[in-house]
């Protein structure tokens, strides 16, 4: 499919479904149109240069309220590369339902954020702050008791939102959101795994650390009058467990339709990789797109990675070039301290990029590239035709 | 007075200014005077990590060929910051780490750093785990003796001991929000249509 010269900040029709995949170099944001001006938000990242989660930034360019049209702001896991700014998001989308995983939902995960989430002891910020701003939210709208603001949690094979049907244009479709993960075995192990991060008395203080793998990653299905997306989150491959990928492709429920558009999961990582996902559940040469993550010593996707992608669809898009990286210029005397010890330094890159797709019912459908967003074409990228 | 190079084995005299910025370095953001000088006072008082031997770059001394004065009893070490950094571990390897940074003297794009290992003290590596916090400082080393060395030092936080009180109070909060918000109620057994998923 041959991207298309547009216009970022032209708003979709009425009728047209929209999957916009953001991603700044670490972290990524999905912000989809289900038609009608119904709009989600699944997870979150931050457009670096306006220091606004890119969500918003990009609703406030077409021109979108995101307090009347956001109807769900989904957190699909607590990393920090998908949850930065999500607590903003939450506030601006004053009417949207907050979901995550049915892995959060216990009491020692709320004991994990307030006792983490409220101690300012470092500039860095975490996914467990980000979560203590969503309970603070969620709590002062609970008691102001103009509505009904209960989290809803999402667990494999259950239904999150269903629009039932309507009429967009000349035709009458429903739109039906649905969780594929994670499963009951992966929601009880990270359960028990938040149980083991709970701090005891005379433990050190530190930095609390993500778990790791990511096995309670919410992967959405989402339907749009016959456009089948599938939105892999994070979640990876963790055969014979009862978790992870194959147990999706095995479920007794799985959709029997196949997805046109499919966010690679966990940045084209090996190890979220399930050859049966791209034989069972999508269609050939699906729309798929992926966004990269650089830190420490990761950096995703691999030159591996990206060969064996481009291998299964032609169609892959990337929001930001993987290895982008420069040191950031300082005076001679620092300069020369860190080369002396043997160290380095460099600046993540975070350009932002947006891939866009747009289709009606029936219809083909277009891709849009914004910012640093790219075609993958082998281990290259092909250039952006929008600026 | 005049600006010389000179080695760093000569005797010079200089005097002794506190915790100062060099003229080159950015303004310290308001954040750093709470939080970096009382940690560089504190922790890098002393020589911590690496001190990097090395020719004195740029040092102060008194014109002519005065004999100079003995170093008064009551100089000490101090320590011109150039740089300063907060870090968080993100992965630790066999001879470096590598670390996500915050600049703490001109906040600005998130950077990550590979450090050698080497470059943390005895004393702290212990420390030196996933998620630990650190604070890296390039500057200059002014002794006492007036000899000016470039250093860099790495002084891992020291964080307090998790209270019973924090704790409860985590514990208590999480059941006030909980209540309050919904959080951890039983899940909707009407909310799973499973069958409805092959609609």
């Amino acid at each position: 499919m041959t991207p298309e010269k547009n216009d970022e900040s032209r708003p979709p029709s009425s009728d047209e479904v929209e999957i916009s995949v953001f991603g700044p170099g670490f972290g990524e944001c999905i912000v989809l149109h289900v038609g009608e001006n119904n709009w989600i938000i699944v997870d979150s990242c931050i457009q670096v240069d306006q220091k606004v989660p890119a969500a918003l930034a990009y609703l406030k360019k077409i021109g979108v309220n995101p307090g009347d049209a956001v109807r769900l702001v989904i957190a699909t896991h607590w990393h920090d590369d998908h949850i930065r700014g999500i607590g903003k998001v939450l506030e601006a989308c004053n009417t949207a339902q907050f979901i995550c995983s049915e892995a959060l939902n216990t009491a020692e995960f709320l004991t994990l954020v307030r006792a983490y989430g409220k101690r300012i002891m470092m500039q860095q910020t975490t996914g467990i702050d980000e979560f203590n701003h969503v309970l603070d939210i969620l709590g002062k709208r609970a008691k102001s008791a103009t509505r009904n603001d209960v989290p809803k949690f999402a667990i494999a094979d259950r239904i999150l939102w269903d629009k039932g049907n309507s009429r967009l244009g000349n035709t009458s479709i429903s739109c039906r959101i649905s969780a594929l993960s994670p499963t009951d075995a992966a929601s009880l192990a990270s359960k028990l795994e938040i149980v083991d991060l709970l701090p005891h008395e005379k433990d050190s203080k530190r930095r609390l650390q993500a778990l790791t793998p990511n096995q309670a990653a919410v992967v959405l299905w989402v339907n749009v009058g016959g456009v089948h997306v599938l939105l892999g989150s994070d979640l990876e491959e963790i055969s014979g467990s009862n978790m992870g990928w194959s147990t999706i492709v095995q479920s007794a429920i799985l959709p029997e339709q196949k997805a046109r558009f499919f966010k690679i999961p966990h940045h084209g990582s090996r190890t979220a990789h399930c050859d049966s996902v791209w034989s069972d559940m999508l269609e050939a040469n699906p729309i798929a797109v992926l966004t990269p993550f650089r830190n420490g010593s990761v950096t995703l996707p691999t030159p591996d990675d990206l060969r064996r992608i481009i291998a299964l669809s032609p169609n892959t898009y990337v929001t930001a070039a993987p290895t982008l990286s420069r040191s950031r210029k300082r005076i001679p005397a620092v300069e020369r301290t860190i080369k002396e010890i043997g160290g380095s330094i460099r600046q993540i890159q975070h350009v932002m990029g947006h891939v866009r797709f747009r289709i009606r019912p029936l219809g083909i459908g277009k891709i849009e590239l914004f910012g640093s967003a790219a075609q993958c074409m082998g281990e290259n990228f092909r250039p952006k035709c929008n600026r | 007075m005049s600006i010389q190079t000179t080695s760093a084995s000569e005797q010079l005299w200089q005097d002794n200014v506190p915790e100062k910025r060099d003229s080159s370095s950015t303004e310290t953001p308001s954040i750093i005077n709470q939080i970096g000088s009382d940690l560089l006072l504190s922790h890098f008082g002393q020589p911590i990590g690496r001190i990097i031997p090395t020719t004195v770059e740029t040092v102060t001394t008194i014109e002519s060929s005065v004999v100079q004065p003995p170093p008064s009893p009551s100089r000490q070490d101090t320590f011109i910051s150039l740089q300063k950094w907060e870090g968080t571990v993100s992965y630790i390897g066999e001879e470096s780490f590598m670390a996500c940074l915050f600049d703490l003297t001109a906040p600005g794009p998130d950077e990550e750093a590979e450090i050698p290992i080497k470059e943390i003290s005895l004393d702290d590596r212990e420390l030196l785990k996933p998620g630990a916090v650190f604070y890296w400082s390039i500057g200059y080393q002014d002794s006492k003796k007036g000899q000016r060395t470039r250093a860099s030092k790495i002084r891992f936080r020291r964080l307090p001991a998790w209270r019973i009180e924090e704790i409860k109070g985590a514990e208590d909060d999480a059941r006030k929000i909980g209540d309050l918000i919904g959080w951890t109620r039983e899940s909707d057994s009407d909310d799973y249509l499973l069958g409805e998923l092959r609609k």
